[in-house]
């Protein structure tokens, strides 16, 4: 006989003892304080994992800003460039181009 | 400007790559009765209590080493995926200190209805007459926070085949309680 909430109840009728089963306060406990303990112990493996992942990540941020840097230089320096050039041209070609035309 | 900004996107990114460590007394006291009735449907008490522990030290040392990931899913059902592993494990090792080659016919407890640990002994012993995936299914209906969706969902299998499954083992069990009773 199956039940709304996706259940069966002679299922759980026939699994009543495992259902009830529980365990007793001292092995609550011992988990508890086995799991703490592991905690403590991982605690010096994940602090190096997380000094290694530090120095990654400040590599990382290096080698960004170097490569950004270079990056803005060239870009500057061939905008300055080009400004330049089509300064120079445009004096020639309107002065005496028109001056030309005048005469 | 954009390159500062980028840089900071990524950094806050990786920072928060991390998952924020659950307080483990309350994850104990939330999933080791449950693991331990999982591991009780296989296991005497005494084993599957220490089967508990291995599975709850192995979730520890997973989520330090940032496998257990959130947006998946809970906690409980992370646990439960080793604790399936685990039990495996066990079962094998078990199998492999076997000297007789049918044991479980060696094993049929004799039941005292008034006695609980008579009583689950002998439905553990019932449940290791079934076959694999009825068992993993029915230990998987010992937690009441289990429905078929969830099961079929965790199996990977149509919901309409975990029915069937279920209730083929539940016919099973019922005739082999009725027997040996």
């Amino acid at each position: 006989m199956k039940n709304n909430d996706g259940r069966d109840n002679e299922l759980d009728q026939l699994l009543k003892p495992l259902k009830s089963a529980s365990p007793n306060d001292l092995q609550m406990q011992k988990w508890k304080s086995a799991v703490q303990m592991n905690n403590r112990k991982s605690g010096k493996v994940y602090a190096t994992s997380r000094t290694k992942w530090a120095f990654q990540l400040v590599a990382a941020m290096f080698v960004g800003i170097v490569i950004g840097a270079v990056a803005f230089k060239s870009n500057n320096s061939s905008i300055l460039q080009s400004h330049i050039v089509a300064q120079i041209s445009l004096d020639d070609a309107t002065f005496e181009r028109s001056h030309d035309n005048l005469d | 400007m954009k390159f500062c900004a980028t840089l900071t996107v990524f950094a806050t990114n990786v920072l928060l790559m991390g998952e924020i460590e659950p307080g483990w007394t309350i994850v104990v006291e939330d999933v080791g009765p449950d693991l331990y009735r999982f591991f009780l449907g296989s296991f005497p008490a005494h084993a599957a209590a220490d089967l508990v522990q291995e599975t709850l030290i192995r979730l520890v040392q997973k989520h330090r080493d940032g496998e257990f990931d959130s947006s998946k899913g809970a906690i409980k059902n992370y646990a439960f995926g080793i604790a399936k592993f685990v039990r495996l494990e066990a079962l094998k090792k078990k199998s492999n200190f076997d000297l007789v080659e049918d044991e479980t016919q060696l094993d049929v407890p004799s039941v005292d209805n008034t006695n609980h640990a008579d009583l689950v002994a002998h439905l553990r012993w019932a449940i290791s007459q079934l076959k694999p995936i009825e068992q993993e299914l029915i230990l998987q209906m010992i937690d009441e926070e289990s429905s078929f969706e969830t099961i079929a969902e965790k199996f990977n299998m149509p919901v309409g085949t975990v029915k069937s499954h279920i209730h083929r083992a539940k016919e099973k069990l019922r005739q082999i309680m009725e027997v040996k009773t």
